[in-house]
């Protein structure tokens, strides 16, 4: 099969039937993500942009764009990695991303889990199974991730901070919060998250938000991104991994399932935003970050797993 | 004809004997892989689901999931 556009192989076949070869596949990616960019204000002119990173094919190939995007600003590109201390998994992916960011001379910001909150993620795991405590990993993981990626980009002064998310991560997030009865978490979601305006809050934006799971990964191979596959050990304890796999053989029998969830939840997006944002948000009183809630997720979670630990644990902010 | 078919996710090597002018497509059907969850290579190129499969080929399935 050869490509629409010229006679070159083709190499990936679109929802609406265009067949492209490496060139064109390019072209037609940087194109839709240049208008996700532009159509949702994604990044404006001069803003200083963070660029949370987990070593993985989608937030390297975020980067890897955004470099070119603002060759004439680089300055105001930086990525940030959090080390969950994850053993043979975090810190494998984190190698690669240490050479792509010294290879491009990229500032790269690294905070662990173990120098933030006194415990690696494979330590709270374990506290959290002896002691039947019931946190999950993946909740540990995210809470505490996305804590410590707002807290810092806020020190360093970022005005947004980019994530690899696509429209398959963005797909499984709608269908579960929809099947928990989760309607405030969905209206922080889509291409610019959050509801509420608040300092404390730097705003993240998704620039591959239409992108599929697929695409990122051709595009990241395309551009000699290294796709490595090391799967985390409690990812099959997540309940997004069954979502995931439903969502992938409905759209096998129903070509485009993912986009149309994805199109149909942002029309009612703007409601559920406007339902939510009344909403008054404070300050957790342990860490100081804003949180519709006294105490933080995060800041409870540590609550949870600190009385297992031996010694004083810092609850750095 | 027979195909030797790497499967990234299982890490795992398979010698398939599928019916002639197959393609891509029908060697993910019977392995019960969706289009969107792989890349094909095709004698370490980068191919579509329609690309025909001939006897011998050697095709890799890479992943498309991010590891979590």
């Amino acid at each position: 099969m050869v490509c629409e556009d010229c006679e070159n192989r083709a190499v990936y076949i679109s929802l609406s039937g265009r067949s492209l070869c490496s060139k064109h596949f390019k072209k037609y990616f940087e194109k839709k993500v240049m208008q996700t960019i532009k159509r949702y204000s994604l990044i404006e002119y001069g803003e200083r942009i963070l660029v949370a990173c987990s070593g993985g094919k989608d937030s390297t190939a975020l980067l890897s764009f955004l470099l070119r995007l603002m060759k004439n600003k680089r300055e105001n590109i930086a990525a940030i990695a959090v080390d969950e201390g994850i053993s043979g998994y975090r810190d494998v992916k984190l190698n690669g991303l240490v050479e792509f960011c010294e290879e491009n001379n990229i500032p790269l910001h690294t905070y662990s889990f173990k120098e933030q909150y006194g415990f690696t993620l494979d330590e709270a795991v374990k506290i959290s199974r002896e002691n039947r405590l019931k946190i999950k990993p993946c909740y540990i993981c995210g809470v505490l991730r996305r804590s410590l990626i707002n807290t810092y980009a806020r020190r360093l002064g970022f005005s947004k901070v980019a994530t690899g998310h696509n429209l398959d991560d963005e797909a499984q997030t709608i269908l579960m919060n929809y099947l928990r009865g989760n309607p405030s978490l969905l209206a922080r979601l889509g291409p610019k998250t959050g509801i509420v305006e608040d300092e404390g809050f730097v705003q993240r934006v998704k620039p591959f938000y239409f992108c599929t799971e697929k695409e990122d990964a051709i595009y990241a191979i395309l551009t000699g991104i290294e796709v490595d596959f090391v799967e985390c050990p409690y990812h099959v304890e997540n309940y997004r991994l069954e979502i995931r796999d439903f969502l992938n053989r409905l759209d096998s029998t129903i070509p485009g399932v993912k986009h149309s969830l994805v199109n149909n939840f942002l029309e009612i997006l703007p409601l559920l935003k406007r339902e939510y944002s009344a909403r008054s948000i404070g300050r957790c009183r342990v860490c100081g970050n804003p949180s519709a809630r006294e105490v933080c997720r995060a800041c409870m979670v540590v609550e949870k797993i600190k009385p297992f630990l031996g010694g004083n644990v810092n609850r750095e902010q | 004809m027979k195909v030797k078919v790497f499967i990234q996710r299982l890490r795992e090597t398979r010698i398939l004997d599928l019916e002639e002018n197959g393609k891509i497509e029908d060697l993910l059907k019977t392995l019960r892989i969706s289009v969107s969850e792989v890349i094909p290579v095709k004698n370490g190129v980068i191919v579509t689901e329609k690309e025909p499969l001939g006897e011998g080929d050697e095709i890799k399935l890479l992943s498309v999931v991010s590891g979590g």
